[in-house]
């Protein structure tokens, strides 16, 4: 069993944190605007991190005892430390006088308008925890967003904000929806599969034969691109109801599969709707390290 | 919803269930069938009239027939990290897919998760002996 020891880069709703290695989210709640996720390492809840966006600043210290104290009873502490800064943008304060000393820290990021809580679920080291605090870094409502899931790793232009994630057992989908501008129509929708067991699931197939395999009876298959391990096709079929049939409006579905060989996996990105069709977000061959801080140089060049 | 007994799985083991009967298809792959259901006085009737099948009968595909073939005895544990070494998967999700599949076997009586020894009972909560000293800190603790 391969145990991974690269960077382990948890991207989200826009906030990104460089999590320790073994560490995995295992509860995700909430949207862009606000919401949490829970990490943990192995069965060991580890910390939870949650995000809100709003234009006030916050005074950090305030944010922080009001966080301890709400958590204080829970823990068992007796004593909230003073706060303690963490970086040019954070604090931390500690839970001291119980059975177990936790930790809670805050971070504004004002570039995003972001400020996030990190609350430490079982005793850590400390060192561990700043440097998580400090590692995170988050994105503006109108930028473009890495986001990095179990998984699923792509870079996304701005205004692409996620629906839902399923998690099972060899396989996680991930669907997203496009917000023009920021406004509330829809207009395209991404779907990202990633399978596990590739070869078993092909089965000696190419990718071609497969996703035609999975089409519909009416649509029509035509092929833009296939090589032994990736594959682009579109998939023409009538229109999803009868206005957009009888306006002669066909459905198209945009796809995008390849195979990762190393790790037997094989994602299938899918985009349908009106907007204009993402290309293939297959990720360059290189460490995930590499390819975000490429992308955070590239976000403030001219 | 019922829940069973907490097992360790470094402790627990998996076998076939007493009476089941295990056979390869001509594509190599295992097929497995339980032990006949005797049914008893009026539910025998019943059963004849709603046509409940005698006997529980699966076929695993390449990747069950090979989980089943690995139960030499070997943990719950060891054998999770052995699937997830052969389909290159991470161990949780190799310890869910294996949860699942033997959850399967298990409600249809084909295999029997044995524990080869009883789970440690969990450890008590550590509480502090002595009572903390209120301080200025916590002005909201007050004295009955």
């Amino acid at each position: 069993m391969t145990r991974v020891d690269v960077p382990n880069l948890l991207a989200w709703q826009g906030c990104l944190h460089d999590l320790p290695p073994g560490w995995e989210p295992v509860g995700m709640y909430g949207s862009w605007r606000k919401g949490q996720v829970i990490i943990a390492e192995d069965r060991r809840p580890r910390v939870a991190i949650a995000w809100e966006r709003r234009a006030m600043t916050p005074v950090l210290e305030r944010t922080a005892n009001t966080v301890a104290k709400a958590h204080r009873r829970a823990v068992g502490a007796s004593q909230v430390s003073p706060p303690e800064p963490c970086g040019p943008d954070g604090v931390v304060v500690r839970l001291v006088g119980g059975p177990t000393e936790i930790a809670i820290g805050v971070r504004r990021v004002a570039q995003a308008q972001a400020t996030i809580v990190y609350r430490q679920l079982s005793p850590g080291p400390m060192v561990e925890f700043r440097r998580l605090i400090m590692a995170t870094t988050a994105v503006a409502d109108d930028e473009a967003a890495t986001w990095s899931i179990h998984g699923l790793r792509v870079d996304l232009p701005p205004y692409w904000r996620t629906e839902g994630i399923q998690v099972l057992a060899g396989f996680v989908r991930g669907v997203w929806f496009h917000y023009p501008h920021g406004k509330q129509r829809v207009d395209s929708v991404l779907i990202l599969r990633r399978y596990a067991c590739a070869s078993h699931l092909l089965a000696g197939r190419d990718l071609v034969t497969w996703l035609t395999s999975q089409a519909e009876k009416q649509e029509v298959t035509t092929v833009h691109d296939t090589t032994a391990t990736s594959a682009h096709l579109t998939l023409t079929g009538p229109g999803r109801t009868w206005w957009r049939r009888l306006r002669r409006r066909p459905q198209v579905r945009h796809l995008y599969a390849w195979v990762d060989s190393e790790s037997d996996r094989l994602t299938v990105q899918e985009t349908t709707g009106d907007g204009e069709p993402l290309a293939g977000l297959r990720p360059r061959v290189g460490s995930p390290r590499c390819a975000f801080l490429s992308t955070q140089e590239a976000t403030g060049m001219p | 919803m019922k829940r069973g007994q907490t097992l360790d799985p470094r402790a627990s083991v998996l076998r076939l269930a007493t009476g089941v009967e295990s056979s390869l298809t001509d594509t190599g792959l295992l097929r497995l069938r339980a032990a006949p259901i005797k049914p008893w006085g009026p539910l025998r009737a019943l059963a004849w009239l709603l046509r409940v099948p005698r006997r529980a009968e699966v076929e695993l595909d390449a990747i069950g027939t090979w989980v089943i073939a690995q139960m030499d005895g070997r943990s719950l544990n060891q054998l999770a990290a052995d699937l997830g070494q052969h389909l290159k998967l991470s161990r949780r999700e190799a310890e869910t897919a294996l949860a699942d599949f033997t959850s399967m076997l298990v409600k249809r009586h084909l295999v029997d998760v044995v524990a080869l020894k009883p789970l440690d009972p969990p450890a008590e909560p550590v509480r502090d002996p002595a009572p903390r000293p209120r301080t200025s800190l916590s002005p909201q603790t007050t004295s009955p």
